[in-house]
């Protein structure tokens, strides 16, 4: 593999956290002010100070919180940064025991990015079927770009401590530190509640989250693709995944890549990542004895896409994404004898959201 | 709805501010295939330095659009701010084509207007670099506009002393582009219908309704001998599976009331130029239209398009490309 990798993401973002025009002089200053002070370290927010040793087993007080929490948080009312911090020592001790390749039964319903579309992802819910009837695994990108990142990262970290068996959630590419401070999660976050702990909790959080899952030992799912540097399934499995999403190496890949028409591996448009052929899906999907390839990632206008002679497919969740694009969205459910189908929506309608809420989305006016 | 309208000149003047702040703008060496790389350098050499100054005296002349462009300002998006980079770019080098091409002898001299300029700060960049060959540069807006404007540009000692330096050829002009009668009247006036001269709408066309945008083209076109028109707008899209148009006409008009009568008919890069082609004109105008899709992938370099993706994180490729091929740059020149 020999691949320049020359785009600085990493130094990127941390050199330019919010660029600020100066006050007094005519000088672009690159200055983090409202950084100050603010402990970006994992870990900082001290949700994993006190890790259990074994899985949470769910008390009946824990239950009444949950549900409660749930009720409130499906009206799209956030919890208090208290409960935030409750809710993630909790969903820490559920996910930690998670394996890297979490293994998955059918029957489950498969989705892709939501991006902080909270109204879209009860839709979501309306077409695939209430959990915890209906088993869903999805493959990230909760958080950034909607306008309601934390309700919705929020519930879905709820429903995964409520129903531990029935719903999984996946690492995305946003869910790290550096990408939620340029889309959006962790502005909202202070928006919402006035200082950067919600979002560090979360964060920290993040970095417990399982990166892959396998369904029926025939389906692999992630969020974004393969890696030069995993050959097999259980190469994943001896990932050291709880850190930061690093800018390179198997992790990163597996959260980044994109499946291209162009085979072999390429370098990825976005900087991080890789590009890889039908060749290579191929190949993997042989080695490991896999069926198909499920991964998120890319907006795709019907809300899912084949590729590489359905050796993979794409599956997007996030109806209109941003407000603008004008998408369908989809989610796959794969049933008890593996068949697929998909089910497709649209954006849903927001009666009774008051309109001030109602950022317009960018356009160049 | 004018002031509507006129609200979405601190939009554009955010975005631009915003663009420069994180450095996409100016291009570095080497950004655009093609000759004109060091002409955009000369062009974009103060870009920062200027705006940010305008910036700064807007804060004392109006708190009201300052703290709008300042909120504006902290959304920076990289999908907007590589947006910008190539609106901006693309007029630019839209322009710079036309007088390298078209007008080769540098004792040619030629006019450019900037309809709808509202905060736009092109008329210094190009009296610098063309000085004595721009015989008049005019910016045309809403009296407000001009006005405030005005107001920053006199505030200010670095842009004030560029306003004295080029007294001669610097025109602001209050007006209503709904209003041919006078807007023709004005033009001609203050520009001589017999040189080249430059016309640029940028965001504009797309707020004017259909009739009266092709009358003030039809006009501009049948008493200016020669020229050329720049235009950047968005496009709603051809495609029946493509909402694109319809859910950013919606968007708009639900949030903030503003409306764009023809986005869902001039659609495509096929019938955008229609307005220009009416029967009426003449014939030997060439049409020229390509979306800020095609511009970024035949005109920005490999190299810059790989500077602009490292400023920020630009991860969301997909979504770049369906804003960006909802965007147009058309040129149009005409010789009678």
């Amino acid at each position: 593999m020999d691949v320049d990798m020359d785009v600085p993401m990493y130094d990127a973002v941390s050199e330019q956290l919010t660029p600020t025009i100066s006050e007094d002089n005519t000088t672009v200053n690159n200055g983090s002010d409202d950084y100050q002070g603010i402990d970006f370290k994992p870990g900082s927010s001290g949700i994993a100070d006190n890790k259990s040793a074994t899985p949470l087993q769910l008390s009946s007080t824990n239950i009444n919180d949950l549900d409660k929490w749930i009720e409130q948080l499906s009206r799209c009312e956030m919890l208090s940064e208290d409960d935030v911090a409750r809710l993630c020592r909790m969903a820490v001790d559920v996910v930690q025991f998670e394996e890297n390749v979490k293994p998955i039964n059918v029957p489950v319903t498969i989705c892709g990015d939501v991006h902080g579309q909270f109204h879209d992802l009860m839709e979501l819910f309306k077409i695939g079927g209430p959990c915890p009837d209906t088993n869903y695994l999805f493959m990230g990108d909760y958080v950034d770009r909607g306008y309601y990142s934390v309700e919705t990262v929020s519930y879905l970290v709820a429903m995964k401590i409520r129903y531990q068996h029935r719903i999984t959630i996946l690492r995305g590419n946003h869910e790290s530190r550096q990408i939620t401070q340029v889309y959006g999660f962790y502005d909202e976050c202070l928006r919402k509640y006035g200082s950067a702990n919600v979002w560090k909790m979360f964060t920290d959080l993040f970095d417990y989250f399982p990166i892959t899952a396998l369904v029926d030992n025939k389906i692999f799912c992630l969020h974004g693709g393969l890696s030069p540097m995993i050959e097999t399934i259980d190469q994943v499995r001896e990932l050291n995944r709880v850190q930061e999403v690093p800018h390179e190496g198997p992790m990163c890949d597996l959260l980044w890549s994109d499946p291209d028409d162009r085979g072999g591996w390429g370098i990825s448009p976005r900087g991080a990542g890789f590009t890889f052929g039908q060749d290579i899906s191929e190949q993997f999907n042989h080695t490991n004895n896999l069926t198909l390839v499920a991964r998120a990632h890319q907006l795709v206008m019907e809300g899912y896409a084949w590729s590489h002679q359905q050796n993979v497919v794409t599956i997007f969740s996030a109806p209109n994404y941003c407000y603008r694009c004008g998408n369908q969205a989809a989610i796959m459910e794969v049933d008890e004898n593996n068949n697929r189908q998909f089910l497709q929506y649209d954006p849903s309608v927001r009666p009774g959201e008051p309109t001030v809420t109602r950022k317009t989305p960018d356009y160049f006016l | 709805m004018e002031r509507i309208i006129q609200q979405t000149d601190s939009d554009a003047f955010a975005s631009k501010l915003c663009a420069i702040n994180y450095k996409y703008l100016p291009p570095t060496p080497c950004a655009i295939t093609g000759t004109i790389d060091d002409d955009l350098q000369s062009l974009y050499q103060n870009i920062a330095t200027l705006h940010i100054d305008y910036y700064h005296n807007l804060k004392e002349e109006n708190r009201n659009v300052y703290g709008k462009i300042n909120k504006l300002m902290r959304n920076p998006f990289p999908v907007m701010n590589y947006g910008t980079y190539l609106r901006t770019m693309a007029i630019d080098s839209s322009i710079i084509n036309y007088i390298n091409n078209e007008l080769p002898l540098k004792e040619t001299k030629f006019q450019i207007v900037n309809f709808g300029s509202g905060s736009d700060l092109r008329f210094i960049q190009y009296l610098e670099k063309f000085n004595k060959r721009i015989s008049k540069f005019i910016d045309l807006d809403f009296k407000d506009a001009i006005n405030l404007k005005k107001k920053i540009l006199s505030k200010s000692n670095l842009l004030n002393q560029l306003v004295t330096k080029y007294n001669d050829q610097f025109i602001m002009l209050e007006g209503d582009l709904k209003d041919i009668t006078t807007t023709m009247k004005q033009l001609v006036q203050n520009l001589d219908l017999t040189i080249p001269t430059i016309f640029i709408t940028e965001c504009v066309l797309c707020y004017m309704t259909q009739i009266d945008s092709q009358n003030l083209i039809t006009k501009i076109m049948n008493n200016f001998q020669k020229g050329v028109w720049v235009s950047y707008d968005p496009i709603g899209g051809s495609n029946p599976n493509d909402k694109f148009g319809i859910i950013m006409k919606r968007n708009l008009l639900e949030s903030r009331n503003l409306d764009m009568p023809t986005l869902l008919i001039y659609n495509s890069k096929s019938n955008y130029p229609d307005r220009w082609n009416l029967d009426n004109n003449n014939n030997s105008a060439s049409i020229d239209i390509r979306d800020m899709w095609d511009f970024v992938s035949q005109s920005i370099t490999d190299k810059e398009q790989k500077r602009l993706r490292s400023l920020q994180f630009l991860d969301e490729i997909e979504e770049l490309k369906i804003m960006q091929s909802h965007y147009v740059i058309l040129n149009t020149a005409w010789n009678i």
